[in-house]
């Protein structure tokens, strides 16, 4: 099963994917040094804000690892992390809004990663898309 | 100080320009990286070290940044990281999407600089 799949999941790592990829690990380097630095000088004075920025650090972590690696596995664990993604993006970008004294600090995606030029809020959006383009065909079903 | 931004930024901004319009250029037809692309890309590091050497110069003769200095310089590597890693990727992926790839170190450098200016003179 493993064997016969793989053909259709290589789309994924491929092309545009590879661009993907490279996004995602840009992301996990800028959001990572950043959280590094405010865990370790500003923790104190925003401990919401900076615990975000190190979780947002950690998915794009998993989805830069899952989109650049082959397999069903890699697949599912891809649309977990970029799903997640997608979800924290929105509630943290409402939260931001709406409860703006729990967030003294930004973090990637207060204020929908407005600090990033909104490409935290348009990134998962793309993710997305690309996974559902290059779902894996299962041959059981 | 050109519009409040130092000549480091602005020859960041020329150089990284001209990097991401080669690069642009080269993936519209269809290239896969070479000697253009891929040397503009380590210009950029280049560049990137030349400026960590003049960061610590200047920390030497002035008070340094108005901001915190930690920032400043985990900025500056996180920033010598990204040509260092889009090359690198360039060298193992032979293809069209590699170049715009080497592409996107322009952008992300003027960004980062843009940053390190406010955190070095207006924090």
């Amino acid at each position: 099963m493993e064997q016969s799949s793989t053909a259709t999941l290589d789309k994924k790592t491929s092309g545009f994917g590879r661009l993907l990829v490279v996004v995602y690990a840009v992301f996990t380097l800028s959001a990572g040094a950043r959280s590094l630095y405010q865990v370790i000088r500003k923790f104190d004075e925003a401990p919401l804000s900076i615990t975000l920025s190190a979780i947002s650090a950690l998915i794009y972590l998993v989805a830069t690892i899952a989109l650049a690696k082959k397999g069903e596995g890699a697949w599912k664990v891809s649309l977990g992390a970029v799903g997640i993604e997608m979800a924290g993006v929105i509630l943290v970008g409402i939260f931001s809004y709406i409860q703006p004294q729990h967030f003294e600090l930004a973090s990637v995606w207060s204020h929908f990663g407005s600090g990033y030029g909104y490409i935290p809020l348009v990134l998962p959006m793309v993710g997305l898309w690309w996974l559902l383009n290059t779902r894996p065909v299962w041959v059981n079903a | 100080m050109i519009a409040g931004l130092d000549l480091w930024f602005w020859a960041c901004l020329v150089l990284s320009t001209l990097s991401f319009a080669i690069c642009i250029f080269q993936f519209l037809r269809g290239a896969a990286p070479d000697d253009y692309s891929q040397g503009s890309v380590l210009v950029l590091e280049a560049f990137l070290m030349i400026y960590l050497v003049g960061s610590i110069i200047m920390q030497a003769l002035t008070d340094g940044p108005s901001g915190d200095w930690l920032e400043f310089y985990g900025y500056l590597i996180t920033a010598m990281i990204i040509p260092a890693g889009t090359f690198i990727w360039s060298l193992t992926e032979r293809s069209r999407w590699s170049t715009l790839v080497l592409g996107l170190t322009g952008p992300v450098l003027i960004i980062m600089l843009h940053r390190m200016n406010m955190l070095w003179y207006y924090y």
